[in-house]
């Protein structure tokens, strides 16, 4: 088991590997709840680990040749923010496509997630999405808004978070949900009790909390599935995940799972 | 005062007795929140009695601000009222002005004939409903920044309302934090005359990591900074359109980190603030603003309550429990634990408790946990870090991030069982809800500590 408390402690960077490229995307502008908090998570749980990683932030000007990614994340913004956005968030539409047919690791969280659908409404504008996922979302009345759980077939565990929209989203035929409700959780609309999106190495969600440093098991995900898409043998050694899991637990049994 | 309005404040009052005589608590904002109900438009009428000198808001400082401008207008010798307790909704500011006023520090039978003066806070969405029916020579605006957002709505939301509040009164001066581009876009929407307030040179520290918008409230390019002080504040201009820092009416110079706090220049004088908090240079600068404007304040009264101000509210509040020494303070939000961590380094602090709730009045989305950097913690030697409250596992989640090995505690006491004397003083930060816990367990600490000496 590797100790992953103390920074003091941290292994020795192995050099047989190559580093894991995550990409960040504006991070200025998109990181409404904490969400820099999964950039945060995935990071560590890597250096815990000895393995190399490097962060890429690509803000608004910036060019990126995402065939260098190996996980590409993307934060919610508010509505201000995902406005200003949204223009640099088409232009990258040629690129972030074809990294997501190529099999790329993708987490879009919140704004991000509604990003990946054919469009999405924001106050009485229409955006047109990245059209990356079969989905799209509408405004809604109220926002929908609390602690959040929902059950995956990713993981045994459940999923918390916290979960803050004004869209609803539905799914399209093409696309599979990331899981499915628990307790009094809205989801994707609110009514369907479907929670996010999940096809090929995308993971999309409303929830955040941030996501990952307390579902550590979805962090785990995508990082083995960044590995296996670049076809490196990468061992992931457990780690002590009790912190989080109890974080986990505590938020769970709470909303009346587990 | 109209027949409806004298019928509210009785009823109001009689409130008050009840919930004091039997309750046994202060009454905090229930006579004036049953005052409203019989009178919607109340405050109209108890403004009358009032000079309504300033209306203090903003995410942070907000109540350690109003009481370091009630202690300098109390020191004209004029009756007061104030909130002071921060009861900051319409209710809590009606409340207070159906109280008798403070007459504490009157000096003079002529003194105490002058229509009493009044500062309040206000929180920022009850704008609407304070100023026009206050209207208040200046309306003081500290910062906007992010802050319960599941509650609140975005910050847009809060710019709309304060530009709303303060177009319904045109006669008030809006006094403004310069260095904040969000509160400077307000000042560019509204008929009023505005001033602002800012720090005028670089202190030298480094930028946060979070900050909520370094974006260009008018065009949406990317604000450049020629300096920043911490979140959004600084020194900045647009490249774009050319929307800049306004000119400050009050400028802050020299700010310099000194053996017993922030010191800083203005108008060709050194005003000590006392504390090793940067935000307390804002809080002071915004009082020295209020006081002159005033013009019932000298700065020699200015800077000797500016120095004797003790915050007795647990903000910035020091336990002295005979062995071990004991500092609490309030961060609801990503700048003011910032601000916090900055004052344990300053400080050399090396045992820390975070206690942190998710009840109602702290918002339920704990996400901006991770918006705070801990890291800066992380290479403190002989770090000892504690956690508690209902979000007690968030936040050892938050700090095993950030390479901090934290135990989960039930309150004060576990902390200093595991630690002792030779560890120094203990540096407590908690959110709104979990503070006033932690202060009742210190002063019950305290009292026990002295009825032994």
């Amino acid at each position: 088991m590797v100790d992953s408390l103390k920074w003091a402690h941290m292994p020795a960077v192995r050099n047989d590997v190559r580093p894991l490229v995550i990409v960040h995307l504006f991070p200025e502008l998109l990181n409404l709840y904490g969400d820099g908090g999964n950039v945060i998570a995935l990071t560590r749980r890597l250096q815990w680990r000895g393995l190399p990683v490097e962060v890429r932030e690509v803000g608004m000007g910036d060019a990126m040749d995402f065939s260098q990614a190996d996980i590409v994340f993307i934060g919610g913004g508010a509505d201000r923010e995902q406005l200003i956005v949204k223009d640099a968030m088409a232009n990258k539409k040629a690129e972030l496509s074809a990294y997501v047919a190529d099999g790329g690791v993708l987490l879009a969280v919140c704004g991000g997630y509604q990003f990946l659908g054919h469009s999405y409404a924001m106050d009485d504008v229409v955006v047109e999405g990245l059209g990356i996922v079969d989905m799209e979302t509408v405004r809604g009345e109220g926002r929908l808004i609390g602690n959040a759980v929902i059950q995956s077939d990713i993981c045994d565990m459940p999923i918390v978070g916290f979960e803050n929209h004004g869209g609803r989203t539905t799914l399209g035929a093409g696309a599979k949900p990331l899981g499915r409700v628990l307790g009094k959780t809205f989801g994707n609309n609110g009514e369907d009790g479907f929670e996010g999106v999940h096809q090929g190495n995308l993971i999309g969600t409303y929830l955040h909390g941030p996501l990952l440093p307390k579902n550590p098991h979805v962090a785990d995900y995508l990082l083995a599935r960044a590995y296996e898409r670049r076809g490196d043998a990468v061992e992931l050694l457990p780690l002590d995940d009790e912190i989080e899991l109890a974080a986990n637990r505590v938020m769970a049994q709470r909303l009346g799972v587990l | 005062m109209g027949i409806r309005a004298a019928a509210a404040v009785a009823l109001g009052r009689a409130a008050r007795w009840g919930g004091e005589t039997f309750m046994h608590r202060s009454a905090g904002n229930i006579p004036g929140a049953m005052a409203l109900k019989v009178d919607p438009t109340v405050l109209v009428d108890l403004a009358k009695k009032v000079n309504p000198v300033a209306v203090i808001s903003g995410t942070n400082g907000k109540t350690t601000t109003t009481n370091l401008v009630a202690d300098c207008l109390q020191t004209a010798g004029v009756p007061l009222y104030c909130n002071r307790e921060g009861n900051n909704l319409q209710s809590g500011i009606v409340t207070s002005l159906m109280l008798a006023p403070d007459a504490s520090k009157v000096i003079d039978a002529a003194s105490a004939a002058q229509a009493p003066v009044g500062c309040f806070e206000c929180d920022e969405m009850y704008t609407k409903y304070v100023l026009p029916r206050l209207r208040p020579h200046y309306f003081m605006l500290l910062n906007l920044f992010r802050d319960q957002l599941d509650r609140f709505g975005e910050i847009d939301r809060i710019q709309d309302t304060i530009a709303e509040a303060l177009a319904k009164t045109p006669e008030t001066t809006f006094v403004f934090n310069g260095d904040d581009p969000l509160c400077a876009a307000i000042a560019d929407r509204i008929p009023n005359k505005s001033l602002a307030f800012g720090i005028a040179s670089d202190m030298g520290l480094s930028a946060d990591r979070i900050s909520d918008s370094r974006f260009c409230q008018k065009c949406g390019g990317a604000l450049q900074y020629d300096y920043v002080h911490y979140g959004q504040l600084g020194a900045y201009h647009c490249p774009d359109c050319g929307w800049s820092r306004p000119d400050l009416a009050f400028a802050a110079t020299n700010v310099r980190l000194e053996d017993d706090g922030f010191a800083f220049d203005i108008d060709g004088r050194t005003v000590r603030t006392g504390h090793t908090g940067a935000y307390m240079v804002y809080n002071v600068l915004a009082a020295y603003a209020i006081s002159k404007l005033s013009n019932i304040v000298s700065f020699e009264n200015y800077q000797s309550s500016v120095s004797e101000y003790r915050p007795t509210n647990g903000r910035l509040q020091t336990f002295d429990l005979g062995e071990r020494m004991v500092m609490t303070n309030l961060a609801k939000n990503p700048t003011g634990f910032n601000q916090n961590i900055r004052i344990v380094l300053n400080e050399k602090g090396r045992v820390l408790a975070l206690f942190v709730n998710d009840n109602d009045a702290d918002g339920h989305d704990v996400s901006w946990f991770f918006d705070i950097d801990f890291e800066r913690w992380s290479h403190i030697d002989g770090l000892r870090a504690f956690v508690g409250g209902t979000r007690a596992n968030d936040m050892q989640v938050r700090l095993k991030y950030a390479g901090i090995q934290a135990e989960i505690v039930q309150n004060v006491q576990n902390v200093l069982d595991a630690t002792d004397a030779a560890d120094g003083k203990v540096y407590i930060i908690a959110n709104y809800t979990a503070l006033p816990t932690v202060r009742r367990e210190l002063e019950g600490m305290q009292a026990a500590a002295k009825g032994e000496e």
